[in-house]
């Protein structure tokens, strides 16, 4: 999905798809039901629109806001490579990428179990400057990169304990133009 | 059992009118796409003792499938894409964590490939007899009418 109204599609898929999601998972606490929801599904540590919330204070750079969803000593781990601990240096990675880009993210999908959520996000990366060196591959001034990931988040207590990080896909939109300051 | 069994077999038990208009105990379902836990577990089982029947029979006749050796729109694509791939290594898949969903569900699976020969145009690098590759990936698994009709792989570490 590589443009705009495949966006809306996608971020319209998400607001109506059908209830979210929730069984169990290997470490799932016992089953009770939901005389509400009809079912015998637990609760989700995290509901979809809590979520959401999260992102749309990613996008507005609110790092107050998304910083509220990190437990103290969080782990993300992108691409099973890099590991950063903590909210303060989570917070300076993205720091340094928002910096160079503008990052927005849109969730493609999401599923909520009782103790881990999971989500397809989809990632567009426009380059603020000449990032020869940057995390997601060289771009030029004005170029867009896109990364569909799946992302796995384990919660304690409602708040992100870790964070891994898988990449799907990646589509480079680099321009063959000069962009004019 | 699902909610019409439930219900069929209530009304066949003879049960009372008062009963009936009670609201009945909600069984615990299968998610609405049709397939839980217990069917990925059967599904990878299967597939790691390569079983083709048994684990192509999870997968909707024009399934796609997106893994980190290609891309197949069919059930026999993938089908024939892995009679091949287990003529030449053995793949086991572990399950390491397993997210469930009312149609999608992912799971973090750990892959152990045992080339049994050389195999130079395997799609995510040459392969030497004897060489071992372990990979950790997200897969995301879209399901419809008890089938998979969307498996997606991402790559998460790979030693």
């Amino acid at each position: 999905m590589n443009n705009m109204t495949g966006r809306r599609f996608f971020a319209t898929r998400l607001f109506t798809a059908g209830c979210a999601a929730v069984t169990a998972t290997a470490a799932a606490p016992s089953m009770a039901a939901d005389p509400a929801a009809g079912s015998c599904t637990p609760k989700p540590a995290m509901s979809r629109e809590r979520f959401l919330a999260y992102i749309d204070a990613f996008n507005k750079d609110d790092y107050t806001s998304f910083g509220d969803y990190y437990a103290e000593d969080v782990l993300l781990v992108i691409a099973g490579k890099r590991e950063l601990r903590g909210r303060q240096a989570i917070f300076d990675f993205y720091k340094e990428v928002k910096s160079q880009t503008q990052r927005t993210i849109q969730v493609n999908k999401f599923i909520g179990t009782a103790n881990r959520i999971a989500a397809e996000l989809e990632s567009e990366f426009l380059a603020l400057e000449d990032l020869p060196n940057f995390t997601a591959g060289p771009m030029k001034k004005g170029g867009r990169i896109f990364i569909n990931t799946f992302v796995i988040y384990d919660l304690v207590n409602g708040k992100f304990k870790q964070i891994r990080s898988a990449e799907f896909r990646k589509i480079d939109r680099q321009l063959t133009a000069p962009v004019k300051a | 059992m699902d909610r019409r069994a439930f219900g069929a077999a209530v009304l066949s038990g003879g049960a009372s009118l008062a009963a009936l208009s009670q609201p009945a105990p909600m069984p615990c379902g299968r998610p609405k796409g049709g397939l839980g836990e217990q069917d990925l577990r059967d599904y990878i089982a299967a597939f790691n003792r390569s079983d083709f029947d048994g684990f192509s029979k999870y997968y909707a006749a024009d399934v796609k499938f997106e893994g980190r050796a290609g891309t197949f729109n069919s059930r026999d694509q993938v089908v024939a894409f892995y009679r091949e791939v287990k003529s030449r290594m053995v793949e086991t898949v572990t399950i390491k964590d397993l997210i469930v969903g009312e149609n999608d569900m992912v799971a973090n699976i750990v892959t152990n490939l045992l080339a049994l020969r050389d195999w130079a145009e395997f799609p995510t690098g040459p392969l030497k007899k004897g060489q071992i590759i372990i990979s950790e990936n997200f897969a995301w698994y879209e399901m419809k009418n008890a089938k998979f009709v969307h498996i997606r792989s991402a790559g998460y570490r790979r030693s």
